[in-house]
């Protein structure tokens, strides 16, 4: 059952649940302005401010994104909430503007590791955030808040952008699968502590007790000893030979 | 013809491969190939001759004659040339039927240190 945050910003326990409650620091926020991605101290902030962050000239106006001719027009002493919409442009005050009284939803930028997608959806769940940005369903998804303890958003928990619009990935969920390669053949296995011999008998067939094991480090071909424990984490690759060379 | 599966593998494990062909015998470049602990230089081009040639079942080229610590010590093809440039290699015996990768390894072994136990 996912988690729901009460008034307080609380993530409080819900019937089968074993998370204890936690209070969060507040959520990141982000803007896109003109297509840039740029870092917002707050979720609502002076338009004067987020132009100046976004290196915005002085004799342009902000926008917001709603994808219609009618977009929303700000003055520079207006104050703008990001949760109503993140995606803005900029044109100079010169130019005619259509009268306010936009109807359509805003765009909204969900950034993910300092990567931006945009939506008009604000109501998303992990799984389809991840799919918006291509991402494997295997990683460990955060909402990026202003203190080291990130929240982990679990397996179809809503997402919901009025929360906060940052997200970062720290790492695989626990029990997921990393890739290794043995022999120029890919195999999947759990990350962790592997000794030679329990790599040896990952590959298909497995690889006799005799031969070498090596592995490629940088480039260069190591061989382990029989007793070395390898840390598996992900993209290792490891070749085999039984040695029958000599000088002649 | 090479096996392109063989190929393949050893792509994964030296990237900077290319084939080449001459008098209808096919030929493996790989790049800057490092070399064992203790090899000077630690880098060279290497040429991979995965047939028959010289009475050995296959042979692999050095672009360079290096210094190194294993029992590879005689250097019974210099200045070979092939596809266009030169090539030395010690006379290093290693058994028929083998993948392109064990055939590297396994020649990669002449200038290895292996300690005596």
């Amino acid at each position: 059952m996912p988690k729901q945050n009460n008034a307080a910003g609380m993530a409080a326990e819900t019937p089968g649940s074993t998370t204890t409650c936690e209070r969060y620091s507040p959520a990141k926020w982000n803007a896109v302005v003109n297509d840039t991605l740029v870092p917002a101290a707050n979720r609502k902030l002076l338009v004067r401010v987020l132009k100046h962050q976004a290196g915005v000239p002085a004799d342009h106006v902000l926008v917001r994104d709603h994808g219609s001719e009618v977009d929303v027009t700000f003055s520079d002493d207006d104050t703008i909430d990001l949760a109503e919409g993140n995606v803005f442009y900029s044109v100079a005050r010169c130019e005619p503007r259509p009268p306010d009284g936009c109807s359509q939803p805003a765009k909204l930028a969900f950034v993910v590791q300092d990567r931006y997608e945009v939506t008009i959806r604000p109501d998303q769940t992990r799984e389809t955030l991840l799919d918006l940005f291509g991402l494997e369903s295997d990683v460990q998804l955060y909402r990026d808040r202003e203190s080291p303890h990130d929240e982990l958003i679990d397996l179809g928990q809503p997402v919901m952008f009025a929360d906060g619009s940052s997200f970062a990935i720290h790492g695989k969920r626990p029990g997921a699968k990393v890739q290794i390669s043995i022999n120029g053949n890919d195999y999947e296995i759990a990350p962790g502590n592997y000794s030679v011999e329990d790599i040896k008998k990952v590959a298909k067939p497995p690889i006799p007790r005799e031969d070498t094991l090596s592995q490629v480090i940088g480039g260069k071909i190591v061989p382990l000893a029989p007793a070395q424990v390898v840390a598996i984490k992900g993209c290792e690759v490891f070749v085999s030979n039984c040695p029958s060379g000599g000088a002649s | 013809m090479v096996d392109p599966s063989q190929v393949g593998a050893l792509k994964k494990v030296f990237p900077n491969l290319e084939l080449g062909k001459e008098s209808e015998t096919e030929f493996i470049v790989i790049r800057n190939l490092l070399l064992p602990d203790g090899c000077i230089p630690e880098q060279v081009d290497a040429l991979l001759c995965p047939t028959p040639r010289d009475g050995y079942p296959s042979r692999l080229f050095l672009s360079q004659q290096i210094d190194h610590r294993g029992k590879g010590t005689n250097w019974n093809a210099a200045g070979v040339r092939i596809l266009g440039r030169q090539w030395w290699a010690v006379s290093w015996k290693n058994r028929e039927g083998q993948t392109l990768l064990e055939m590297v390894q396994d020649h990669l072994r002449a200038f290895r240190y292996e300690s005596p136990n």
